[in-house]
């Protein structure tokens, strides 16, 4: 017979046991001390949390013969023992997943009227209760309401919003809770000192990092780590085991998108995958990190807890990084995480993410940063001549050709209406005169505008003017920018304002070949 | 972890997961329940069963591959190993056959030592299958070794893979595939191409190797993607009518269009991480010269979201014109 897996060999044997739960296992030895023994319990928490075996301590405390009440389940009266081998006749554990109709619960019902064959009580545990199928759940509401004097129930699930409100009603509800990382921790070492096995301190408290609050997780990961007993177990090992990355990884990784060092932050991926990293598990602990830099970034150093040198990384990072960045960089790696689609390359969803956080400060691309308006992907790409361009219209938003000022020229037309209200203040004939005028590209730093007749050219060309629209850009845009004015000629101008302004036009004449033959007005 | 356990299994690769469960074996540490994860065709259900051989070879150097037991189990044919797994890829896997499996399971080994039940890319489990098996999965009967597959663990109830110890095996090293396939009697060349395009999938790259009709189709799917990016809209179309009347395989198609937008992404990016098509670099090495780091990562976007599309039975013909829309044009 193979071992038995650590988490069934250590199922808690005494209330003592059962960590993390104190609100429960107090409540239920008073009622046993006082003998109030309810009539029905449902346990509902996240998994590995200790519901399955606080019922089974229910069902042996109230059938212990140990005549202090306080020392019940005493493990070794007929009774305990007899629950402890699995062979206690009046306690029936059904398994609602698989036991899930409606006949299953008829037959229950059948055999509850018969007094318990051995014990005081007869206990029904109804593990995984929220499978039961809806007709399953309405025959059990008699029964559960007003079992006979010797029957107990103990349901147990962990999804207590697919359990009715008719037979939440009827049962005495305990809810329990994910188990605190030291606690997990205190557990794992008893457990570990108890089989003769040495750990590294750190290593366990990874393990119970990983269980996230959930017992039988830990101790399952711990019984994974522990293949030769005889071994000494390092930190190393056990996040090589468990797919962890090096908490270093994580760091660089964070710094990779501070630096906005795109090369460097892909390699640092791929190696992580390479060494073993689980790339999901990974992911995971970037958001973890970065979300402890918000944290000290925005409410202060106080809401986390760390050792003090990498409290100092932490700190070092929040400070450089800007809390926008921080935050799409969260969401990014969030998103990645939450709707995780591995296949061929498991680490390509990590690498996207990784990008994105980047790209807001690395890349200006147009359709990321503005918001869309209709003219403007196809009026950026239009040279000014009337000859259908050699050049067709890049489908993707275009590449970033001017990099002198760090601004598109999209960027310029989103703001527009911005600019056109900042420049009343600076001079009352300015707003009027723009009116006329449309951004039409960006040189290096100089913004090109177009207006349809040379006459606002001049005037927007006047010293004072030039100067004022200058100092108005630079206050909305933050960039400053030289102005030139362009005049369209006014044939060219129409059948480019036509394409300009009709994005299925445009693709029909520059992609499919169309020919323009007559305008209309 | 030290890889000093020579195991001599007869898999390739996962040295460290091997290492791990024949020292399990050794010190009797078996577990009831465990969980392979990894992406397809690396080995997962190939791992299951030979551990299933050791379990059960009563040879000292188990699985000895010679032996009765070994050989049943490794052509599937032992009564008490039972493969469980949905009636086709991307089925379900039905509570009928968690529950056929519970009666197998509730008896004793019929000559064996432990009965086995493998359930392969138990991410293909209703939700119903799923739960029915949690009370088997959490205590199953004396005697009896859980082994469950799937893609990843997140895809799977939390409870069930609370429940097992997961052994998250990865895609294997190319040089490892390279080594695997020149055994096999590949030449070397063909080995190295093979090994790298595998990314790691050694069932892929062995049965590539076998069948040259999967590499042809992957050129093909590949020059089909390079002559697209070279064409305008109207010649991409006139490409996605004549494609979209495959109905088989676009998915496939897919992931190794995927696998070539990383790759021109990676070399975009200037990063040091090797590349998959490594046959295809200087073509990729132009595209990302060309298109530039963002529209790269458009394109990727963009065929990611269109492979998720054809999965819910979106119109074919659509979904790939719209994504060749999304690509930089020449």
């Amino acid at each position: 017979m193979s071992a038995q897996a650590l988490y069934l060999k250590w199922r808690p044997q005494t209330f003592e046991d059962v960590i993390g739960q104190e609100h429960i296992t107090r409540t239920l030895r008073n009622a046993l001390r006082q003998d109030r023994i309810r009539h029905a319990y449902l346990f509902s928490g996240p998994r590995g949390t200790g519901k399955t075996s606080t019922a089974r301590l229910l069902a042996k405390a109230i059938n212990c013969t140990h005549p202090d009440p306080d020392a019940r389940p005493c493990n070794t009266c007929s009774a305990c023992v007899g629950v402890n081998e699995n062979r206690f006749l009046d306690l029936i554990e059904i398994d609602a997943a698989s036991h899930t109709g409606v006949d299953d619960v008829r037959d229950l019902r059948d055999k509850i009227a018969f007094a318990p064959g051995e014990g005081r009580y007869k206990v029904y545990i109804i593990d995984e209760v929220h499978r039961f199928s809806g007709a399953a759940f309405d025959a059990l509401l008699k029964t559960l309401e007003e079992p006979p004097a010797h029957a107990v129930f103990v349901l147990a699930t962990t999804e207590i919003a697919k359990v009715p409100a008719t037979i939440k009603s009827r049962c005495l509800t305990f809810e329990f809770r994910r188990v605190s990382l030291a606690e997990v921790t205190q557990r794992l070492a008893a457990i570990a000192e108890s089989e003769h096995v040495s750990i590294e301190p750190a290593a366990l408290e990874l393990i119970a990092r990983e269980g996230t609050g959930s017992v039988r997780d830990s101790i399952s990961l711990l019984d994974q780590i522990i293949a030769d007993p005889d071994e000494h177990i390092s930190l190393d090992m056990a996040a090589q085991l468990l797919g962890t990355a090096s908490g270093q990884n994580v760091v660089e990784l964070a710094q990779a998108i501070v630096d906005n060092d795109a090369p460097h932050g892909l390699d640092l991926i791929n190696s992580a995958v390479d060494g073993g990293a689980d790339p999901r598990q990974f992911g995971r602990q970037v958001i973890e990190h970065l979300r402890q830099v918000l944290l000290v970034k925005t409410g202060g150093p106080d809401l986390v807890s760390a050792a003090p040198e990498r409290r100092a990384v932490i700190e070092t990072q929040a400070a450089a990084f800007g809390r926008k960045a921080l935050l799409s960089a969260i969401r990014a790696f969030n998103a990645a995480v939450q709707d995780w689609q591995g296949g061929w390359q498991p680490q390509l969803p990590l690498e996207l993410a990784f990008l994105d956080s980047i790209k807001p400060v690395a890349e200006d691309e147009p359709e990321a940063d503005v918001p869309r308006q209709p003219r403007g992907r196809t009026q950026d790409d239009l040279p000014a001549p009337i000859q259908r361009p050699p050049a067709p219209l890049p489908s993707a938003p275009a590449a970033p050709a001017e990099t002198g000022s760090g601004l598109t020229v999209g960027q310029v037309r989103a703001e527009w209406n911005r600019i056109l209200k900042a420049a009343k203040a600076r001079h009352t004939a300015l707003p009027a005169l723009l009116q006329h005028a449309t951004p039409r590209e960006i040189k290096g730093s100089r913004l090109i505008l177009g207006v349809e007749n040379s006459i606002f050219k001049q005037k927007i060309e006047a010293d004072d003017k030039r100067a004022a629209l200058q100092q108005v850009l630079e206050e909305v845009l933050h960039t400053s920018l030289q102005i030139s004015v362009v005049v369209a000629d006014s044939q060219q101008h129409t059948v480019e304002d036509v394409l300009a302004q009709d994005d299925v036009l445009a693709f029909g004449v520059q992609e499919l070949d169309g020919e323009i033959t007559e305008l209309d007005e | 972890m030290t890889a000093a356990v020579n195991s001599g299994w007869p898999v390739i690769g996962h040295e460290w997961a091997i290492a791990h469960l024949s020292r399990s074996l050794a010190f009797d540490r078996v577990r009831h329940a465990y969980l392979f994860t990894g992406p397809g065709m690396i080995g997962k259900t190939t791992l299951a069963r030979v551990f299933a051989a050791s379990l059960n070879c009563r040879d000292a150097h188990a699985p000895c591959g010679t032996c009765r037991t070994c050989t049943l189990i490794l052509k599937d044919g032992h009564p008490d190993v039972s493969i469980v797994e949905a009636g086709q890829a991307g089925g379900q896997l039905k509570i009928e056959q968690v529950r056929d499996l519970q009666q197998t399971l509730a008896l004793r080994p019929y000559e064996a030592r432990y009965r086995v039940a493998v359930l392969r890319r138990f991410h293909e489990a209703n939700p119903a299958a799923a739960n029915a098996l949690l009370k088997t999965l959490e205590e199953p009967p004396p005697g009896v070794i859980l082994i469950l597959t799937a893609d990843a663990a997140d895809l799977l109830l939390p409870t069930i893979v609370s429940r097992c110890q997961p052994l998250p095996l990865r895609p294997l090293p190319v040089e490892v595939v390279r080594a695997a396939l020149m055994t096999r009697g590949a030449p070397p060349d063909t080995a190295q191409t093979l090994a790298q395009i595998s990314g790691g999938r050694i069932g892929w790259a062995i049965r590539a190797l076998a069948d040259p009709a999967e590499l042809a189709q992957r050129a093909e799917w590949l020059d089909l993607l390079e002559t697209a990016l070279q064409g305008t809209r109207r010649e991409r179309f006139a490409l996605v009518e004549k494609l979209s009347l495959e109905k088989t395989g676009l998915q496939t198609m897919l992931d190794f269009w995927v696998g070539y937008w990383r790759d021109a992404l990676l070399i975009a990016s200037g990063s040091r991480a090797p590349i998959t098509n490594y046959d295809r670099q200087a073509a990729l090495q132009a595209l990302a010269e060309r298109a530039g780091m963002g529209a790269v990562q458009h394109a990727l976007d963009a065929t990611r979201r269109t492979s998720q599309h054809l999965n819910k039975n979106v119109n074919t013909r659509l979904a790939l014109e719209v994504l060749m829309l999304d690509y930089p044009l020449p």
